[in-house]
């Protein structure tokens, strides 16, 4: 059984190298020596902040979801869609994958990184562990390379150019609350895994 | 160099939580506090890149010869590819979006699978060569790599909002299931590789 090594230490994720913890003043940064990877962010939000913006995430989440994204008009035909509108009309006229992979990096994993952390934050900023806290921590982990939200508020705006040759469109509500989601959702899921680590071990569960 | 490194200090740090586990790498080893099994370097790391990045290679090609959408309207339909949408949108005078569209769609995935297949050669190689440079280079390609699926979502909203039967539709093409199967298998390909594995050698040498 490993048993744990000091404390005082600070290894590199991406070269191993290892550095004498130091103490990092409100929102400096710590590089590794050799790679010039990130070592350490001191953090500027509590947990109860945190769990502020994944709440706030999640209204946008949701206004992002059931609003509009866009209204089109063209000679006699009028459309509004949603974002699921959209998914499933390309769902239907014959790319299911491409339907898929959308719904999975836009909506699903979003999702369940906002579940995760809400999750794992609630009790934390009360002073006690989740738990299921090590499960959440690493569906927050797995799923964070597959969340695509600002990459697909982009492809949105590169869509309605391209449509605005042929049709008259317009950026609705939808569109507006996934921008205010991208920005909330980076920022909720910006933080060192190791620090809410870190953390839950000094409280009780 | 003057580096002292984990494996050196015969620690193991938890990939899940960070907790520094005094350890040699040994089977079966699990992290006390997460639970997590403990890994000095990822487990066949340069193997699995290769894997995934050989197979975004193949798919590269029809991604980008096949048609990824066709436009149906009543000027007539025509295909595009991924190449063509670039072109369009710079015809059309959005010559910014353009830019974009190519830097994500074109050649970020060329310059990813390239720089990937430099990394693992060189790391297979047990290169001494510009380690600096390459950890850089790797950290880049973590940062940028998912920019690609662009235009993945592109298509599929182009698909799900223009269907006015008759007067204008937007159907999708075989090339856009195999660009995103390109843009998922970059990504596995560079989860898999261990950056760690550029500076090993380093450390081996008898300073």
């Amino acid at each position: 059984m490993p048993t744990h090594a000091t404390i005082a230490l600070l290894v590199c994720e991406q070269c191993d190298a290892a550095h004498r913890k130091s103490h990092l003043e409100y929102g400096e940064l710590a590089r590794c020596a050799r790679c010039g990877a990130r070592l350490e962010k001191a953090q500027r939000l509590t947990p109860g902040g945190m769990l502020a913006m994944t709440i706030a995430a999640g209204i946008m989440f949701v206004l992002a979801n059931v609003y509009p994204i866009v209204s089109v008009d063209v000679r006699g035909g009028h459309g509004v869609s949603t974002f699921w509108g959209a998914i499933l009309a390309s769902w239907k006229n014959g790319s299911p994958s491409i339907a898929v992979l959308a719904a999975l990096t836009v909506f699903f994993t979003p999702l369940a990184e906002l579940l995760a952390a809400g999750y794992v934050l609630w009790p934390l900023a009360h002073g006690r562990r989740a738990r299921h806290f090590p499960g959440a921590m690493r569906v927050l982990r797995l799923v964070d390379t597959w969340s695509m939200p600002e990459v697909f508020l982009l492809g949105a705006i590169v869509a309605l150019v391209k449509l605005g040759g042929m049709a008259t469109v317009i950026p609705d509500t939808g569109l507006w609350a996934f921008g205010a989601l991208t920005w909330l959702i980076t920022l909720v899921t910006s933080f060192d895994h190791r620090w809410l680590w870190d953390i839950a071990t000094g409280v009780e569960s | 160099m003057s580096t002292v490194t984990a494996r050196e200090l015969g620690i193991l740090p938890c990939a899940e939580c960070g907790m520094l586990c005094r350890a040699r790498e040994g089977d079966a080893l699990a992290c006390p506090r997460c639970g997590n099994r403990l890994h000095a370097r990822k487990p066949n790391s340069v193997a699995r890149t290769w894997a995934f990045l050989i197979a975004a290679a193949i798919l590269y090609l029809p991604a980008n010869l096949l048609t990824v959408m066709r436009t149906d309207s009543l000027f007539g339909s025509e295909d595009h590819t991924i190449l063509g949408g670039v072109v369009e949108l710079w015809n059309d005078g959005s010559w910014d979006l353009s830019i974009i569209v190519f830097v994500a769609s074109i050649v970020v995935p060329i310059l990813k699978m390239l720089a990937l297949a430099v990394l693992a050669l060189s790391v297979q190689r047990r290169s001494h060569w510009r380690r600096q440079q390459r950890a850089r280079l790797y950290r880049l390609l973590d940062a940028v790599g998912h920019w690609s699926m662009l235009d993945v979502y592109v298509v599929a909203l182009l698909v799900g909002l223009v269907r006015f039967h008759g007067i204008a539709e937007v159907l999708p093409g075989p090339g856009i299931a195999a660009f995103g199967a390109v843009v998922v298998l970059t990504l596995l390909s560079s989860l898999s590789l261990d950056p760690r594995l550029i500076w090993d050698e380093a450390d081996a040498d008898p300073a």
